[in-house]
């Protein structure tokens, strides 16, 4: 196969993916099983080509997209992730009513943009790509219809809007004064100018905003309350890990260092540790709790984008794929917590969950409690790792800060699991059988991680 | 060796998934005999430990070149430490399957306290401080769960989160620390930490500013001044749980702690003087505390937190092996006080408040005699275990020159007679102050219950011979043991005749505080409930007889009473208190302020959004 | 020849106005009004750009640009219909469930 082929496959699998089921529904009667069967086997063809062609690099259509490992180790994580939210959708969409076939196509559609996101290196393809990713999420947020989903959507929609104008402004800046739109060669051209660096900034915005990056992230809290926990937990990872795959291809290029951005991130980051985590402590919905550690979690990831290529691209993934199924498995719990009408994820509805459904309280208190980065779990190491890498490089203080932050995030983890635990209370949620089998592979994930860190590392190497 | 570890884990994660279906009998067979097990282990390992060996079982993480192994240090310390806490964990397990035996949480309750135990043992077998702080947190963890054991009590949940919430700012310190060790050091390993002290590596400032860190993780843990407020609260656990993790074993971890990194805290002279000072303040400020206590948990917990203050004054001095010695004959004594008075409230139906109590003796006699053998050995009545070591450490402090601690530590001692006298007294002398319905239930506890007080006992009697003091015999074997594991040795010269002396004066003390409490709460009961019944009642006893006894309250008994109720209502409350509780509010204060920015109106997300924007690019004009 | 800065600072005007109608305007329609106003802003932008340095990779971005702006204004306006059939929603200001 040319490298054109290889390189836009992964893309091309996830659209035509979704556009197949999409039109599912027009020949088959009584779809839904049919619909949730073929999106299992999607998600489980998109990754192939990582198998094939890991270690490979290509490019195609005049470099505009390009394949390397990194992308490739997206596609699979990206795969984990869109399955595990396509289990656990299984039984949220029957009891909210969402129209399964619509779900999946716009879950594989989204996909389909962040694949392309992390394999683009021209703007304008970086444009689109988030735009299919942002017109997919958006709706996405609203498909349930009721109430909260379609403020929040609305909400999502009209900020979301303005942030990408901000970003496309950035672009044009960008444009105007270096003449291309292939990121590398702006950079590598060394000709930085205040318009071009304002560019860049404004750029940037777009992508924090993205990556709920305080003051951008404000809409995080309320999309992900909103929004149907399926859909939350998608959010709470799969985007977050495509700019991060994104921003450490830009560390490659010394991109952080040549701009002088450090110090903006250092400051942006710092803000977004305390301000997330602060503000988490007095949330009374389990959702909003995991949005403002979403927040305060983006916050570490981003402190990590100082260090420089080999060690970010070592720790980030690391902290990255922990963070991943922590929080996966958070979202599944959380996700079975609605009683038909509604989501139901008050704190208080979980009171003594913990002597009903034993396993999958454990499951869930083992995710926080790793969230948490209490030893010896793998969240533990994600954020070790992280701190080092960055005291080595001289980063105290934003250390200290970190830190402290995983001090005051203490307690409003362990407050969900005193809920948990030291409560008494009546309600019962059922989990089914989807549910239990992604929290039991979490389990085994982070238990193994826990025990064996290094085995990410063995594989980044080769 | 890494068996010691598996027994306890094991044991643990099968009654945490097959709890339900195992009857009381199996679960209180498998529990304690997982602890024996290890037990018998590190006893068969026991003669190894004097070479210091260091057991690798796999590289766990690498940064660059920073190593981290799972290793475990089996040397002298770590030994007397494991069998210190598999030996009295196992007796404690046995108390408890006695103990909890109504309880309907029963294999629940030991999956704890199994999880606890292999903590327990992660935490002084660790070759790495990483791994350490693994441990910490594993203890820490198990012991919110056990004090929140009974959680349809409010306050025991309440009480739960309190310990939870003061460890956090511990732990904060106690991480800086470590970060700033790995930053310095480059290394975790304990041993490469003291000797790059002790070599000189790492600069005394910066060997001070981590030593100090270290020590605000110790306060923490170990319940000291400013950080103890946790231990009394914490009482509200089952009892056992007190005996072994409030007592015997978890809280004395910070002590631990300073001694295993001696090296450093002996280059660190700044952070070893305040190690000391904080201490011995504690010992002496937690005592007076005691005395006016009523509940007879909250008179051992305070008791406890006094004399782990008389551990870490003696790290604090240099007095690293006579810490340790300390440690381990409080295990047994502190251990035994506290079964003893759970087989006194498991006898009163669960009252624990001692004016309820009295002559206990007729009932109960195993657990008196158990009980007074301990309250001998802490009041450091010649001949058990708690005289040797607490001569030891006051002796090496008066002769490293640290007198004004030296007196106060001194007087201490005479505290600690006098409200350990107080409690026996009052529980087991007098008259019997509880209703009928209680005394016609009063019994002796079942075998499963005194046998293990009965060993203890035997500990807590002839423990202290390992270590005799100088004016008998030069060797002492403890510290020939334990020589191996000091980095800087100490040099001081015990002058014998002065020790002999001192000796004399703190026994002479303890034997004082004894006849005050004697005198008080046997020969004239009625005196101390009426002096600490305020001062209109010390009007009308002045008009009556007792002209001699006022006087004499006025000098003995009014500073304690008044003294450490007037530390404990304008000091400890407002001052430690409020400073704990108010870091905690200022935090949540600045959440909610947090959350109410979240208005939730569009507006103002797309100003936060422009606010940002024009923050960044006013940062790029600003050229930063 | 016009002059260049003269033809950006426009731009960035009518951006900024742009925010201000999205900002000021209480009614979905009339948001979405001003976010097109400040995307074309943009697009004249782009288009200039492409003059200046003779590249057309400018113009061709605008022809993207202006796809997406259709797709913002239709999701938009979809979300504003749901709100307005279903809830009866049609200020921004009663959309203030979701906070804290």
């Amino acid at each position: 196969m040319s490298d054109t082929y290889i390189t836009s496959l992964p893309v091309i699998l996830a659209a035509l993916s979704g556009i197949l089921i999409l039109v599912l529904d027009l020949f088959i009667k009584k779809s839904e099983k049919i619909v949730f069967f073929f999106s299992i086997l999607f998600s489980i063809i998109i990754p192939l080509p990582a198998f094939l062609f890991y270690g490979l690099k290509t490019k195609a259509f005049s470099n505009q997209l390009l394949t390397d490992n990194l992308s490739y180790i997206f596609l699979m994580l990206i795969s984990i992730i869109s399955l595990s939210v396509i289990l656990i959708s299984f039984s949220y969409n029957k009891r909210r009513e969402i129209r399964y076939n619509e779900f999946y196509a716009l879950l594989f559609l989204a996909n389909a943009g962040l694949i392309s996101i992390v394999s683009s290196y021209n703007l304008l393809v970086l444009f689109l790509s988030f735009e299919i990713f942002s017109f997919s999420s958006y709706i996405l947020t609203g498909i349930v219809k009721d109430r909260l989903s379609s403020e929040a959507s609305f909400k999502y929609i009209y900020t979301g809007i303005i942030s990408s104008s901000v970003g496309l402004l950035g672009i044009a800046f960008i444009y105007g004064t270096s003449g291309s739109l292939y990121i590398d060669k702006i950079i590598l051209n060394g000709n930085y100018n205040l318009g071009l660096i304002a560019g860049f900034i404004l750029f940037l915005i777009n992508i924090f905003f993205k990556f709920s990056i305080v003051p951008f992230h404000i809409w995080t809290p309320d999309v992900y309350e909103g929004a149907p926990t399926p859909v939350s937990s998608y959010f709470s990872v799969a985007p977050k890990l495509a700019i991060i795959i994104f921003v450490i291809r830009l560390i490659n290029i010394n991109f952080i260092n040549l701009m002088n951005f450090q110090t903006l991130i250092w400051i942006l980051s710092a803000a977004t540790i305390l301000w997330g985590n602060l503000a988490a402590l007095k949330q009374k919905n389990l959702k909003r709790i995991m949005a403002y550690s979403a927040i305060a979690h983006s916050g570490y990831i981003s402190m990590g984008f100082l260090i420089p290529f080999d060690l970010a691209y070592k720790y980030l993934i690391f902290y990255s794929i922990s963070y991943i199924f922590l929080n996966l498995s958070a979202f599944t719990f959380i996700s079975y917590l609605t009683n038909g009408v509604k989501d139901d994820a008050e704190l208080e509805n979980i009171s003594g969950l913990s002597q009903k459904k034993p396993f999958e309280s454990f499951v869930f208190t083992l995710a926080l409690i790793s969230l948490a980065g209490f030893p010896p779990t793998v969240g533990f190491f994600a954020k070790f790792y992280l701190f080092i890498a960055l005291i080595k490089q001289g980063f105290l203080y934003i250390t200290l800060i970190a830190i402290l932050g995983t001090v005051i995030s203490v307690f409003y983890y362990f407050r969900i699991i005193m809920y948990l635990y030291f409560k008494e209370g009546e309600k019962e949620f059922g989990f089914d059988i989807w549910g239990r089998i992604v929290l039991f592979f979490n389990m085994i994930i982070i238990l193994f991680l826990s025990f064996y860190p290094e085995i990410i590392f063995k594989f980044l190497r080769g | 060796m890494i068996w010691v570890l598996i027994f306890p884990l094991l044991s643990s994660f099968l009654l945490v998934v097959f709890g339900k279906y195992l009857s009381k009998k199996i679960v209180s067979f498998t529990a304690p005999l997982s602890i024996l097990i290890s037990f018998i282990i590190s006893l068969f390992y026991f003669s190894r430990a004097s070479e210091g060996i260091i057991y690798k079982i796999y590289n766990w993480i690498s940064v660059g070149n920073l190593k981290i192994d799972i290793a475990l240090k089996w040397d002298p310390l770590s030994s007397v430490m494991v069998l210190m806490v598999t030996g009295v964990s196992f007796l404690i397990h046995v108390y408890a399957t006695g103990y909890m035996h109504e309880d309907k949480s029963f294999s629940r309750f030991f999956a704890y306290m199994n999880l606890f135990t292999f903590f327990m043992l992660v935490l002084v077998l660790s070759s790495s401080i990483i791994m350490m702080f693994v441990g910490w947190e594993g203890v820490g963890l198990c012991s919110y769960l056990l004090i929140g054991f009974w959680f349809e009590k409010e306050s025991a949940s309440k009480a739960g989160m309190k310990a939870f919430i003061v460890n956090r700012i511990g732990d904060l310190g106690f991480l800086i620390g470590i970060f700033w060790i790995l930053y310095t050091v480059k290394s975790a390993d304990f041993d490469l930490i003291n000797a790059a002290a002790v070599s000189g590596k790492i600069p005394v400032a910066i060997a001070s500013l981590i030593g100090i860190l270290l020590f605000i993780g110790a306060t923490g843990k170990s319940a000291q001044i400013p950080l103890y407020v946790w231990l009394p609260d914490a009482m509200e656990g089952p009892t056992p749980v007190s005996a072994l993790i409030h007592a015997a074993t978890m809280v004395t971890a910070g002590v631990y702690m300073i001694v295993r990194l001696n090296g450093l805290f002996s280059v660190a002279h700044f952070a070893s003087t305040v190690v000391a000072v904080v201490g011995v303040f504690t010992a002496f400020y937690a005592a007076t505390i005691a005395i006016t206590q009523n509940d007879i948990k909250k008179v051992l917990a305070y008791s406890t937190i006094s004399q782990i203050g008389y551990m870490i004054f003696a790290a604090g001095i240099g007095a690293y092996s006579a810490a340790i010695f300390h440690l381990i004959t409080h295990a047994f004594f502190k251990a035994l006080l506290f079964l003893g008075a759970g087989s006194v409230i498991h006898a009163m139906g669960g009252i624990q408040d001692m004016r309820k109590m009295g002559n206990l003796r007729k009932y109960m006699p195993v657990t008196f005699y158990t009980f007074l053998i301990a309250g001998l050995a802490i009041s450091g009545i010649p001949g058990f275990a708690g005289f040797f070591s607490k001569d030891e450490i006051l002796a090496s402090s008066y002769f490293s020159g640290h007198k004004i601690l030296w007196s106060i530590g001194v007087l201490t001692a005479l505290l600690t007679a006098f409200y350990i006298f107080r409690l026996i007294f009052m529980t087991f002398y007098g008259k019997e102050r509880m209703d009928e319905e209680t005394k016609h239930h009063l019994h002796e506890s079942p075998k499963s219950m005194t046998i293990p007080l009965i060993i203890l006992a035997f500990f807590a009697a002839i423990g202290g011979y390992v270590s005799l003091p100088k004016f008998i015999s030069e060797h002492s074997i403890w510290e020939e043991y334990l020589h191996k594991i000091i980095y800087v040795k100490s040099e001081l010269h015990f002058i014998h005749s002065i020790e002999l002396n001192l000796t004399l004066l703190s026994s002479a003390l303890a034997f004082l505080g004894v006849l005050i409490a004697w005198y008080l709460y046997v020969k004239k009961p009625n005196l101390p409930i009426i002096i600490s019944n305020k001062i209109p009642f010390i009007y009308k006893l002045l008009l009556n007889k007792y002209y001699v006894d006022e006087i004499y309250e006025f000098v003995f008994v009014n500073p304690f009473v008044f003294g450490s109720e007037g530390i404990y209502e304008w000091f400890d409350k407002p001052v430690i208190d409020g400073t704990v509780n108010g870091s905690g509010k200022t935090t949540l204060f600045l959440g909610k302020l947090l959350s109410k920015l979240q208005t939730g109106q569009i507006r103002d997300y797309i100003y936060s959004i422009l606010f940002g924007v024009a923050l960044l690019l006013t940062l790029l004009l600003m050229g930063v | 020849m016009i002059c260049g800065y003269s033809v950006i600072f426009l731009s960035i005007v009518l951006f900024l106005i742009g925010i201000a109608i999205f900002i000021s305007k209480k009614t979905f329609i009339m948001m979405l009004i001003g976010a097109e106003f400040s995307l074309n802003a943009i697009n004249l932008l782009l288009v200039f750009f492409s003059k200046v340095k003779n590249n057309l990779d400018g113009q061709i971005f605008v022809i993207f640009s202006l796809t997406v702006a259709a797709i913002e204004v239709a999701t938009g306006i979809a979300i504003a219909v749901i709100l307005y059939r279903k809830h009866k929603i049609q200020k921004r200001e009663d959309l203030k469930e979701l906070k804290g």
